[in-house]
């Protein structure tokens, strides 16, 4: 997040110091769209596969699936779409909606970390210090 | 998460909540979060960690653990304890107080970004 190793006198910090944070968004059962889950969208979407996505983030199937199983449930419409057979074999791929999640969060994601930077800025402004 | 599933199922689908926390990551490790500032609190209301802790629901010795990693990572103290910091009186600097005055005044900034998102979310319909 920048601005590392500027000094924030009137609260007694002068050594590096990060601003952090992390936003989500709960939905009926709590979590609805996180960080993790949104990446696990991302992945479902290059590689087609819940399997292979999962993999890519070292986590279990599973995991993966509670996650996809738990935004379809809290969403109006479901995020993915897993199609049996056919021509090419069956996949999964996002839906609109998921599309759209995606598209949500890191919006939301955006506003955080603009709102964290100015909030250095003014820590440091009030402290003398030019950012 | 207090609702039951049938309750949930029978909730209205708009419920959407924008959440965040943040936090200012010292030399170290974490310098001031939530729980640290809350901490900060209960001492200037008390005037002791021990009773600090207490009304935090938590061990005097993560207590003193928390104001130990303030003041360590600190150049001038948040909290003064005396040594026996037990029965003893806890008081905040001018540095603990303004660094009150920081995070909650950035909290309620915080706070108004996280539902001018959420109106914008409601828009999506998602």
């Amino acid at each position: 997040m920048g601005h590392k190793k500027k000094s924030i006198e009137n609260m007694g910090v002068s050594q590096p110091y990060n601003f952090r944070g992390h936003v989500w968004i709960d939905g009926t059962e709590g979590t609805f769209i996180g960080y993790g889950r949104v990446i696990l969208l991302e992945r479902i979407r290059e590689y087609g596969s819940i399997t292979k996505a999962a993999k890519s983030m070292k986590m279990s199937y599973k995991h993966a699936w509670d996650l996809i199983d738990s935004m379809n449930r809290q969403a109006p419409k479901p995020f993915i779409e897993t199609s049996t057979g056919g021509r090419g074999g069956g996949g999964t791929r996002l839906t609109e909606d998921g599309e759209k999640a995606i598209k949500m969060f890191w919006e939301f994601h955006a506003a955080f970390q603009v709102f964290v930077v100015q909030q250095e800025k003014d820590i440091l402004a009030a402290n003398g210090v030019k950012s | 998460m207090k609702q039951s599933k049938k309750d949930m199922n029978n909730a209205s689908r708009k419920v959407r909540e924008c959440k965040g926390l943040f936090w200012i990551d010292g030399p170290e490790e974490l310098f001031l979060g939530k729980g640290r500032v809350t901490l900060l609190e209960k001492i200037r209301e008390h005037g002791s960690l021990a009773k600090a802790a207490r009304a935090m629901g938590i061990t005097y010795r993560h207590a003193t653990e928390f104001v130990e990693s303030m003041n360590r990572q600190a150049t001038r103290p948040l909290v003064v304890v005396p040594e026996d910091g037990r029965s003893g009186r806890a008081t905040l600097t001018a540095e603990g107080r303004m660094a009150i005055r920081f995070y909650r005044k950035y909290s309620e900034q915080f706070n108004k970004l996280l539902m001018r998102i959420e109106e914008n979310i409601e828009e999506l319909k998602l």
